[in-house]
């Protein structure tokens, strides 16, 4: 009980910042990417046309 | 990371590519990539794509349409079967790199956006192969799509995209139906005053924030001369576009330590 309302009240002065800027509805920056791997494509142009999902990620 | 793997499988053949991106090293990441079992394709973007869709925590996750333009973007969790299924209409199933023999001079023209000649070397194709004729459709359904998209930019006021992209577009289209509207939009454009003098905003726009601030100043520097620039554009799309950067450099300033 003790522990959720100390987490509500952290919550409460620190909201979480929004992830990325809304980029939705705008046409994705040129890509230019290096080491592409596990995939039967050399380069980003040659998924033009499909429906690319983008994760970005760490090992952290 | 094992919903990577699982959305790769199910929807390769259905048009969906799973991409992931880090800004990290070699080393750890692949590391990281056995250790977890991933499968799909992955990357390392030193050009700072993250940095352009402005992506302050990780993981995030983008979904591009087949016409290039972000669909969806949050974090990874909100990826589902619904959402990808809902924009999956439109995505090559057969990928370009899996496009062979004749087809091959097709893509070609295809990635250089000649077209003309992609239609053209399709057709030909088409006399022996069925895939010809699926290609062209293919071709098509994109060229569609990115003259629509222009369409669009130039209603919602988004001028220069309209502009740069009509002009490039163009080169590729000699003796296509698509070749007229495509030069309407340039025309319209540059015999327009107001939408002259709102291209020219953005491309302030551009140049004002061509380079990442790095110190507390130089966001104050931005953010003054966007300030002005906002001037008797407001309401308008560029207005709009130079409010988000100002509330951008606004937060950037805050992360900044001096």
């Amino acid at each position: 009980m003790l522990t959720s309302l100390l987490l509500g009240a952290l919550a409460a002065v620190q909201p979480a910042p929004p992830l990325a800027a809304d980029k939705v509805g705008t046409p994705l920056p040129v890509v230019e990417i290096e080491g592409l791997t596990q995939s039967p494509a050399s380069t980003f142009e040659e998924f033009t046309g499909r429906l690319i999902l983008i994760e970005f990620f760490a090992y952290w | 990371m094992p919903h990577l793997n699982e959305l790769d499988e199910k929807y390769r053949d259905k048009g969906l590519t799973v991409l992931a991106l880090t800004s990290e090293g070699v080393d750890r990441t692949e590391a990281w990539i056995k250790a977890k079992g991933a499968e799909f394709a992955y990357a390392y973007d030193p050009g700072g794509l993250a940095r352009q869709l402005g992506v302050r925590g990780i993981p995030a996750s983008f979904l591009v349409g087949p016409d290039g333009k972000i669909v969806w973007q949050g974090h990874p969790s909100g990826v589902n079967d619904a959402l990808v299924t809902q924009h999956l209409e439109g995505a090559i199933t057969k990928p370009l790199y899996e496009w062979d023999g004749d087809a091959k001079k097709i893509k070609k023209a295809f990635l250089d956006g000649d077209f003309g000649k992609a239609l053209a070397e399709a057709a030909k194709l088409a006399a022996d192969d069925p895939f010809g004729e699926e290609a062209a459709k293919i071709v098509r359904r994109v060229l569609e799509g990115r003259v629509g998209s222009l369409t669009a930019a130039l209603e919602k006021g988004d001028v220069l995209t309209a502009y740069e992209g009509a002009k490039a577009l163009a080169k590729g289209l000699k003796g296509l139906p698509e070749e007229e509207a495509v030069d309407a939009i340039v025309t319209r454009i540059s015999k327009d005053k107001d939408l002259k003098a709102q291209m020219k905003v953005q491309e302030k726009l551009l140049k004002i924030t061509a380079e990442e601030p790095r110190r507390k100043k130089d966001c104050d520097e931005q953010m003054d001369d966007l300030k002005r620039l906002l001037k008797g554009h407001e309401g308008t799309f560029v207005g709009a576009q130079i409010e988000a950067k100002v509330l951008e450099l606004f937060q950037l300033k805050g992360r900044l330590q001096y």
